[in-house]
């Protein structure tokens, strides 16, 4: 370009002046482009995950029980939940675990794990003196304050009964599964999920269940001469299960009276959330290879489902998908809470974007939802803050379900990394996974995850469930100077935990909500207490917080950069 | 027997009407070709090169050649068709893989050897050594459509959709009569939200296919990415009086009628897309319930014995008819019955 320009010029040293010109000018311009592509990169780029998991002390590790028979219950094996157990301020972690099959032979039961957060990234095995080590076959998780004593309450949703560990306020938990009436006979289970359906102020359980499966009916089958594990269209759907809270510690079955009891689902992961902003409490369940149930509240407990109305049951071409986990957030701050859903290979991880009124598009070409998860199995999801930029991104695990998938076909693993997505804050996500530090290099079998901010310095981390394998603790230490606001509920005439409680964070020109869940993504539960990314903001303006059942509290002039507790009625604001 | 030969004959036919063989002379010399990303372009359009394969498959590729073959076998020897019926799944494979070897070992420089090789190793699951088979085949040949759809097709698997966009796109340039690798085209562009691109390509169906639900199927939905309703109103109407039990074209319906505010059409095919669908999924189980490592088997036994009878053309095609004719038997050997369950 600049040569051409100078061969206008008539004359020799006129033309060579120009050029000397022109190349110091272009120096200068690639020398700029070169220091604003590097800053541009260092502000695009700011997710970073460490992997700390080896010196967090934390030593357990997941079985499936398997026993080479390949009974489908092992490979949907498990869950996990974080959350504060002991009521000192930091998050802890609680791990399910799987059980010996039939034909499978063990010196000591494995059980699920409960681990004390002590601090600067040390954990401490205290399931024994706790007394949560189930040793059921582990597959889903719940926490909620069932009984509004102020500590949380655990509930476990496994193949077999199901357990309910009531939290004593002291580090012990009893296990009160008999007395609430909530084993739920032996079932396959999924997901569970609190929720106050009926705004009674006390948690209600949502009990999510998978396929039919017994030994008896147990379906071996083959793909290329290889035994493989069947996948749930061999076995029958099954009804999950809905138990409304009594206020006296006891709970009532009541799948048939309140509606849910008439569908039958595949059962995954699920989530409750107010998806059609009507002040109740919803429910989504992620099916596998078959319509997505979506459960509408009436507000008084009484459900119509709901799901292919509401564009939620399928993706964009009408295609059901084998869906796994179900996360929620609002990615695009637009007011509405939108859906992510994990799926298997060959299907691209859903993103549904709220459009109002109950109903929901597809979004995940448009947005970039999807990279990088096609070829693989997706399970656990988090629609997370991770640069705290007040963009919600997207962290997915992945890794298949057949051990030997690379046998007979070769474009899938079984162990693969995982996924993390940064959401651009301009509607569209950024696969930067290959740039997020060695947290991203891990490549196992991932199922649960969970995300919180174990370390309290203001970034959310992450923790993963990998089957048949130790977990993986990452450290988020993106540093991007962006600030962040926490906020924990504490209900006092609704349920303590707030859960089902929507709140609005108002910051200048950046307006975010959330809502309180218990239960979510891969058969998981994490982020009960809420992470707010607020970029170089220096204040929140205003926090409102919509309980069940419609009051309102209204804070102003929030100070950032901490933990902040709203209790019920404090804050109400002058009509 | 003779019956079974011949059976075997219209399955390699397909074969090779899919396959990039079936672009060949019979009995020429095959000339050395420059690889296609030097070839001239010509219809002028921008050169399209050859996707690269990936890290994993070419450290899966140069494992896979590591592994011990049939390395002894002299290049041009008449070697003799094992015999007998093979009894498992591995063993059919095996043989896949062993004629496929022995028929590019004859004939290197054959591009058809190395589309050969491609289908064989796809059939048994090595995508990475099909990929790089083809690739060889498009060396030697660049205008090989059928090695094109197969590299597509694996970038799907993969879900690398701008390579199947590449990939599908140089395919059609070369016969624009593959429809699959036209719907693939499609639908990876709406994956890609390149919504214009996509109407373009199901536009372009629907004038080549008239009567397929699919092409219209394709155009709506690509409609539908363009927010374009009414007009993906019209394309799922279509496809749905060509065949009026479309799962998905009633789904597409339900969906747009809805966006257009007509709730009663909506309901109305919300209501048929469940029947639809409920029904599907009760065929997919009966269906996976049935399946066995029988019929499995008789799946691999109709594809090694298209890759018996593929290998045989080639072999005629370069005068050898002996061995043509031994290749042809051990196709009817192994699957007497060459129609199959699928």
């Amino acid at each position: 370009m600049f040569e051409a320009r100078g061969s206008c010029f008539e004359g020799r040293e006129y033309t060579m002046t120009a050029n000397l010109n022109a190349l110091r000018l272009t120096a200068l311009l690639l020398t700029c482009a070169l220091l604003l592509a590097t800053a541009c990169v260092q502000a695009a780029e700011p997710i970073s995950f460490k992997n700390v998991t080896e010196q967090t002390g934390i030593t357990f590790r997941h079985t499936d029980g398997s026993s080479g028979r390949r009974y489908i219950p092992e490979t949907v094996s498990a869950g996990l939940a974080t959350f504060d157990y002991d009521g000192d301020g930091d998050i802890d972690i609680y791990f399910l675990n799987g059980a010996p099959m039939r034909g499978t032979k063990v010196a000591t039961a494995p059980r699920n794990a409960l681990y004390r957060n002590d601090g600067d990234w040390k954990f401490t095995d205290v399931t024994a003196e706790a007394g949560v080590g189930d040793t059921g076959f582990g597959l889903g998780v719940a926490v909620g304050d069932y009984d509004n004593d102020g500590d949380a309450d655990l509930y476990v949703n496994n193949f077999g009964p199901n357990v309910l560990y009531r939290n004593n306020g002291d580090g012990t938990f009893t296990n009160a599964t008999e007395k609430a009436g909530v084993a739920g006979g032996h079932r396959v289970g999924a997901g569970a999920c609190f929720l106050d359906m009926d705004a009674d102020g006390d948690l209600d359980l949502y009990v999510s269940n998978y396929v039919d499966f017994t030994y008896e009916n147990h379906w071996p089958r083959t793909v290329s001469g290889f035994p493989v594990y069947a996948g749930p269209i061999c076995y029958k759907a099954t009804p999950d299960g809905l138990y409304r809270n009594n206020g006296d510690g006891t709970f009532t079955d009541v799948s048939e009276s309140s509606g849910v009891g008439a569908i039958k689902g595949t059962g995954m992961g699920m989530v409750c959330a107010d998806y059609d902003n009507d002040g109740d409490t919803d429910i989504f369940v992620g099916n596998d290879v078959a319509a997505n149930s979506i459960f509408e509240n009436d507000g008084s407990g009484k459900f119509e489902e709901v799901g292919l109305i509401s564009g939620l049951a399928y993706n964009r071409s009408g295609k059901a998908m084998a869906t796994m986990g179900v996360e929620c957030g609002d990615y695009d701050n637009d007011g509405r809470l939108d859906f992510h859903a994990t799926s298997y290979g060959q299907e691209l991880a859903t993103l549904y974007r709220n459009m109002g009124d109950g109903a929901f598009e597809d979004v995940t070409s448009q947005t970039g939802a999807g990279k990088g998860t096609f070829p693989h199995l997706t399970w656990g999801s988090g629609l997370i803050d991770l640069d705290n930029d007040g963009n919600r991104d997207l962290f997915i695990v992945c890794g298949h379900l057949q051990d030997n998938v690379e046998l007979y076909n070769d474009v899938a693993q079984y162990h693969v990394r995982n996924i993390v997505l940064r959401n651009t804050g301009k509607g569209k996500f950024v696969n930067v996974s290959d740039k997020c530090g060695d947290g991203l290099e891990v490549k196992l079998s991932s199922r649960g995850a969970a995300f919180d901010d174990l370390d309290g310095d203001g970034d959310v981390d992450a923790v993963i469930l990998n089957s048949r394998r130790e977990p993986t603790i990452l450290r988020n230490d993106s540093k991007t100077g962006n600030h962040w606001l926490q906020i924990r509920l504490k209900g006092t005439k609704t349920n303590r935990d707030g859960v089902g409680a929507h709140v609005k964070v108002v910051a200048g020109d950046l307006t975010q909500i959330d809502e309180v869940h218990s239960g979510r993504g891969y058969q998981s539960h994490f982020g009960m207490r809420l992470h707010f990314g607020l970029g170089k903001r220096e204040k929140v303006d205003r926090v409102e917080v919509r309980w069940i059942g419609g009051g309102v509290d209204v804070l102003e002039d929030v100070d950032i950069d901490r933990v902040l507790t709203i209790t019920e009625g404090e804050h109400v604001e002058d009509k | 027997m003779l019956i079974g030969a011949g059976l075997c004959a219209v399955v390699a036919a397909l074969v090779l009407l899919w396959s990039p063989w079936s672009t060949e002379e019979p009995g020429e010399d095959l000339p050395e070709q420059p690889p296609v990303a030097e070839a001239e372009d010509e219809t002028g359009e921008p050169e399209i090169e050859i996707p690269t394969i990936s890290p994993r498959q070419m450290a899966e590729t140069e494992a896979a050649k590591q592994q011990p073959t049939d390395a002894a076998e002299p290049a041009h020897e008449l070697w003799v068709a094992p015999s007998g019926q093979p009894a498992t799944f591995g063993a059919l494979k095996l043989e896949t893989g062993l004629v496929a070897r022995r028929t590019l070992k004859a004939f290197p420089n054959d591009p058809d050897s190395h589309a050969l090789m491609g289908n064989a190793s796809l059939f048994s699951g090595r995508g990475a050594e099909a990929v790089s088979a083809w690739r060889r085949c498009l060396e030697l040949d660049p205008a090989r459509p059928g090695a094109y759809d197969g590299i597509s097709m694996i970038a799907w698997k993969e879900g690398r959709f701008e390579e199947v966009v590449t990939t599908c796109r140089r395919a059609l340039k070369y016969d624009a009569n593959m429809s699959d690798v036209h719907f693939r085209l499609g639908r990876a562009l709406i994956e890609l939200d390149r919504a214009e691109e996509a109407v373009a390509v199901g536009q372009e169906a629907v004038n080549l296919w008239p009567g397929s639900d699919e092409a219209h199927l394709l155009l709506g939905q690509a409609y539908v990415q363009a927010e374009e309703y009414a007009e993906a109103q019209k394309c799922f109407t279509r496809a749905v009086e060509i065949d009026p039990n479309r799962t998905r074209a009633h789904y597409g319906l339900a969906t747009v009628s809805a966006r257009l505010g007509q709730r009663e059409k909506a309901k109305r095919h919300k209501k048929r897309f469940d029947e639809l669908i409920n029904a599907e999924r009760d065929n997919l189980a009966v269906w996976t319930r049935n399946e066995s490592e029988a019929s499995e088997l008789t799946d691999q036994r109709a594809r090694t014995a298209a890759i018996y009878a593929a290998a045989a053309g080639i072999y005629r095609k370069h005068g050898n008819t002996e061995q043509a004719e031994r290749l042809m038997r051990r196709a009817a050997t192994i699957n007497p019955n060459p129609t199959g369950r699928r």
